[in-house]
């Protein structure tokens, strides 16, 4: 374990020195610092818009920052001949992989915590309750699920497709009910037994939207905030998985 | 006593669009413990892939691979030193904190960590950097940062690949007296170069290889008998193999 944690460690020292931790940073703050101008804009609805466009803007750059960073992560170790020397090390391949995982996992919380702190304090606090904090780690579960694909994808693929793989599931799943919709109405009302066999093989990102303020105002139930993290564990468990099976076979160099 | 022991190792890598070319056709060599052998071939030879699965970095096809007697485990692996072809090196760490981390990651419990790091540094010669950010190093020094990290452990075995490549004089003659005073030491190296001058001052053994096939494995001075260098050896032994 302490082998896992002082990869976990330096991965993380690493990932935060990157400029595009920092150019992902400043856009969050702009994007928050803009709710807010937009929420002062309208007396009523001040609240409202700051959570939207908030949690919109934290989501967009979190997911920016774990499909980049995930896919890069391995994929600059193997290129750079960095795990080449760490792997002589008496540690397995699980190991280091977990380890690197970690990493990624410590910055995205970090930054999550950063993000959805700088929120908070924007607000006045008025939405310091405990829905605020389920939509924090909805949110932060979903980016984990993303940067373990995105992860698992560059162990197989050049970064770039690896991110476009995670970007085009994120954006897929958010469309599952749009794409549903166009097809009941194609179909005479009736759903395809194809999609519906082939939404169950994706994470379903569109359930778990919480991202509005009206879960904040009307409360989320603890069975669904349950339910919720147990879809996401179940999927980053089983991307986690298949990671672990394909590097400890994968050629390195 | 072997340090290393390759019984007909093959590889067969990928295409670069359909099917499979053959790396290296039945290798087979052995290292002494206690002496430096060089591992010679052209551009391209096999060298470096055959350190990749020697080190277990890509999966043999098939062949057998033993270390100081034994196959490459965990144990195994305390006893061996490695230092890629100029790798990147977490540069944005002190030289310290870059042992302490591959410290940790060797002995998770052990605590001489500062007398170690202290004495490697000292025999790299950098000591006196020991809180330098290693982003500021030089080509030299980030080599001999390389190395120091391959030493930190005490290894019996130490495996480079081309450790005086891409260095200017200065740091090729820093690096070389190092592997020397490691020799004295009666560490295993095990060292792959095409800079074959260096391997003659060095080196007791040597194992060449060219296109994926060992042509020689064992005493150096056998190996250049009646040639003046090693570079006039080489190329009469590849003439005679291309016939």
């Amino acid at each position: 374990m302490k082998k896992i944690w002082t990869l976990a460690i330096t991965t993380f020292q690493e990932l935060i020195r990157e400029k595009f931790f920092v150019v992902g940073l400043v856009m969050a703050f702009l994007l928050v610092a803009l709710s807010y101008l937009l929420g002062s804009l309208s007396f009523y609805e001040q609240t409202r818009i700051l959570f939207n466009i908030g949690t919109m803007g934290i989501e967009l750059v979190l997911i920016g920052l774990a499909l980049f960073s995930g896919a890069v992560l391995i994929h600059k170790e193997i290129e750079l001949r960095t795990c080449q020397i760490i792997l002589t090390r008496p540690l397995s391949r699980t190991t280091f992989l977990l380890g690197k995982w970690m990493g990624l996992l410590i910055f995205i919380l970090i930054t999550s915590v950063l993000l959805g702190g700088v929120l908070l304090i924007l607000s006045f606090e008025q939405f310091s309750n405990l829905s605020y904090l389920f939509v924090l780690i909805q949110i932060f579960l979903k980016v984990v699920l993303l940067m373990s694909l995105s992860f698992f994808m560059g162990l197989l693929l050049r970064p770039v497709l690896a991110s476009l793989v995670g970007l085009s599931l994120y954006l897929l799943s958010h469309s599952v009910q749009d794409i549903q919709f166009f097809l009941k109405r194609a179909h005479d009302g009736k759903i395809p037994d194809w999609f519906l066999t082939a939404q169950k093989l994706i994470p379903r990102f569109d359930q778990f939207n919480w991202k509005s303020f009206y879960f904040v105002e009307n409360g989320i139930l603890t069975n669904s905030f349950a339910t919720m993290s147990l879809h996401y564990l179940s999927w980053i468990f089983l991307i986690l998985s298949a990671c672990l099976l394909v590097w400890r076979k994968k050629d390195i160099g | 006593m072997n340090a290393i022991k390759v019984e007909n190792l093959v590889k067969w890598m990928p295409a670069q669009f359909v099917g499979k070319n053959q790396i290296l056709f039945d290798v087979s060599f052995q290292v002494p413990a206690g002496q430096a052998c060089g591992f010679v071939g052209n551009n391209g030879a096999g060298k470096t892939t055959s350190l990749k699965c020697i080190l277990e970095f890509l999966n043999k096809d098939s062949g057998e691979i033993l270390f100081f007697g034994e196959k490459l485990q965990v144990g195994t692996r305390n006893r061996i030193g490695y230092l890629p072809e100029r790798p990147y090196l977490y540069e944005f760490l002190t030289v310290w904190n870059f042992l302490k981390f591959h410290w940790n990651l060797t002995f998770p419990s052990q605590k001489n960590f500062a007398s170690k790091a202290e004495e490697v540094l000292k025999l790299v010669g950098l000591f006196e950097n020991k809180d330098k950010v290693m982003r500021k190093f030089s080509k030299g020094m980030l080599q001999r940062a390389g190395l120091a990290q391959a030493l930190i452990h005490s290894p019996d075995l130490l495996i480079l690949d081309e450790p005086m490549s891409g260095l200017d004089p200065d740091g090729r003659l820093l690096v070389k007296n190092i592997l020397k005073e490691l020799k004295k030491q009666g560490k295993t190296l095990f060292f792959s170069s095409h800079l074959l001058e260096d391997v003659e001052e060095l080196c007791e053994n040597l194992v060449i290889i060219h296109q994926g096939r060992i042509l020689y494995s064992g005493d150096r001075k056998n190996f250049q008998n009646q040639f003046q260098t090693l570079e006039q050896a080489f190329a009469a032994r590849k003439a005679e193999f291309q016939v």
